[in-house]
């Protein structure tokens, strides 16, 4: 499958019983009950060299993580990452396993990185241990999952 | 970071990296001596095991796969194996095979992440592996490669890479016809070949001479290097049934650590994972794998944690080779699963998790439900060995400044593939001199 022709992929990132941090594969179980066109959709933990092998190959990668960036909880922050520097950020608790910044520095180091990367990072209020998204971040869902689809359309 | 205050100085950083999870380590060094090193693991299976009371007998494979994203499949066999002892089920022939492969896919996932990504940068130079793909970009390259293939066993058996959903209590919900696992073998074929070179890579580093002292104990199974079994066994004489586990095995709290530290009683301190793997039954790795072994220098034994990391590459030998080997005899099981019903009792499950033995017990009521979970994950039972081998470092090493003495420190406890909670990515380090 060629660069050029390969579907986008949604890659919604993070651990389902850290409450919060689940909101990358709620955004997925979504995006499941009603499918994207022309998009893969995928669940993944944060291991950055999964990540890389998520998005190898893919021209757009549109990627679900809880972010700590500043701002109340439920803050959708909308993060382009080209090959330029990429903005500093933090998986704040998360509970990935090397997290989303490092796949992106070790996908650019290795030449493995996808044209177009975008990260929609969602601001945690809970990142201890339980299922379930705290309220502000459940409210956050529906403009995560509606701007998925307005990218993965481009 | 630097702080100091009074007479005392303590140093610390917010991101040791490339050690699986979450934890903080603590050095005091009074009046030029060495006083203590204490390690603090943050560990989710304790909580866990509070979320389980109460849920059907059929959901700890699906719920504790969660505590930990490199090695679901060891949690969902562990927890697998305990409720069908305690039900009186026992999974055999094709199933059991369909379990070992599922199995070699994670130890070959797991094993090459450490191996490339974490640990060789520390023999290479390299803060991480991010500044080592400047220079030896075909070694990570090759070792992506590896890393996908286990993967797409995980994907073939597993239905996806993360936290399988096809494992259940008694077997999978689907089974793969012969002919859905053919394409693996052309994959699986590439993969022995590379991770064999991965061994002849790793062999040529340098290695510090260090021999450790501990108590290796690994599961026992006849005739296979162990991933699943029923007995538990060490190098200095124990053996017994996974169901004595706990009769032998004491778990206590320290008081610097959330989590417990395990003991063999009445020894103390012991070390499970590749080493302890390695040399008690290292007569039985695959033909490939033990070539390699040998090739690589190493004999039946290996006591230097350091060379932990040839080991591991040796066990991803293994791993293709059996995968190979049970998709080769593969006979297609006529149900997916062992049919499972309620009872009461309890029951004890162990399996070989890339990292070491991972225990569970569930006691479970007439009508199906948990009413107690204990898990004692690998790294718990390492802790008080990663704090011995510590403790040495740090004693021989007090000279060194606050950051060499860190980063050789996180060598360290690299070399044992902390999965220290699985689920979170820093380990705080403070040394306080004063």
């Amino acid at each position: 499958m060629t660069a050029a022709r390969a579907p986008a992929v949604v890659i919604g990132l993070g651990n389902s019983m850290r409450h919060d941090d689940g909101v990358g594969p709620a955004a997925v179980a979504r995006l499941a009950d009603q499918p994207l066109a022309g998009a893969d959709v995928v669940a993944l933990d944060g291991e950055a060299t999964r990540l890389i092998e998520a998005w190898r190959d893919r021209r757009t990668a549109i990627v679900v993580d809880a972010i700590v960036r500043g701002g109340p909880p439920g803050t959708v922050h909308e993060i382009e990452v080209g090959r330029d520097p990429m903005p500093g950020w933090d998986t704040g608790g998360g509970t990935h396993a090397a997290g989303l910044a490092e796949a992106v520095a070790l996908g650019r180091a290795l030449d493995r990185l996808p044209a177009e990367l975008v990260v929609l990072g969602v601001e945690p209020g809970d990142l201890s241990f339980g299922p379930g998204l705290s309220a502000p971040v459940a409210a956050a869902l529906d403009s995560v999952v509606r701007r998925v689809r307005e990218r993965s359309r481009r | 970071m630097t702080h100091r205050a009074g007479g005392s100085r303590s140093l610390s950083t917010g991101a040791l990296a490339r050690v699986e999870g979450e934890g903080a380590m603590r050095v005091e060094v009074r009046d030029g001596e060495l006083v203590s090193v204490q390690l603090n693991i943050y560990e989710p299976p304790r909580f866990f095991e509070g979320f389980l009371r109460g849920r059907g007998l059929n959901e700890p494979p699906d719920i504790t796969a969660r505590i930990c994203g490199i090695c679901p499949v060891a949690y969902q066999m562990s927890a697998c194996h305990a409720i069908e002892d305690a039900v009186g089920v026992v999974v055999d022939g094709p199933l059991r095979e369909l379990r070992r492969l599922l199995y070699c896919g994670e130890w070959i996932e797991s094993h090459t992440l450490h191996i490339n990504f974490l640990h060789a940068p520390d023999f290479l130079g390299y803060d991480s592996a991010i500044e080592m793909a400047g220079d030896d970009r075909p070694a990570l390259q090759r070792a992506l490669e590896i890393k996908k293939i286990g993967n797409e066993i995980l994907e073939t058996l597993g239905g996806r890479a993360i936290h399988p959903v096809n494992v259940r209590v008694g077997g999978f919900y689907r089974v793969p016809r012969r002919r859905e696992l053919e394409p693996l073998r052309t994959r699986l074929e590439r993969g022995l070949g590379l991770a064999i070179d991965v061994v002849g890579w790793v062999a040529g580093f340098d290695f510090p001479d260090q021999e450790m002292g501990s108590e290796f104990v690994a599961i026992d199974h006849r005739s296979e290097y162990p991933v699943l079994g029923d007995r538990i066994v060490s190098d200095r004489g124990l053996d017994i049934g996974v169901a004595e586990f706990l009769d032998h095995v004491e778990e206590h709290h320290v008081e610097h650590s959330t989590a417990l530290h395990a003991r063999l009683l009445p020894r103390g301190e012991y070390v499970v994972g590749p080493l302890a793997r390695y040399n008690l039954h290292s007569a039985k790795l695959s033909a490939n794998a033990a070539a390699a072994a040998g090739a690589a220098g190493l004999g039946p034994e290996c006591r230097n944690p350091f060379q932990s990391i040839i080991v591991r590459a040796v066990e991803v030998v293994h791993a293709f080779d059996t995968a190979l080997a049970i998709i080769d005899g593969y006979e297609q099981p006529d149900r997916p699963a062992v049919e499972v019903e309620a009872r009461a009792g309890v029951g004890h499950g162990v399996s070989e998790a890339p990292r070491g033995l991972l225990y569970h017990r569930y006691r479970i009521d007439d009508e199906g439900l948990i009413t107690d979970a204990v898990i004692t994950p690998p790294t718990s039972q390492n802790q008080a060995a990663i704090e011995h081998d510590l403790f040495h470092f740090v004693e021989r090493n007090l000279d060194l400044d606050d950051d060499e003495l860190r980063r050789r420190a996180e060598i360290t406890i690299r070399n044992h593939d902390p999965c220290i909670s699985c689920a979170t990515h820093f380990l705080d380090l403070t040394v306080v001199r004063s």
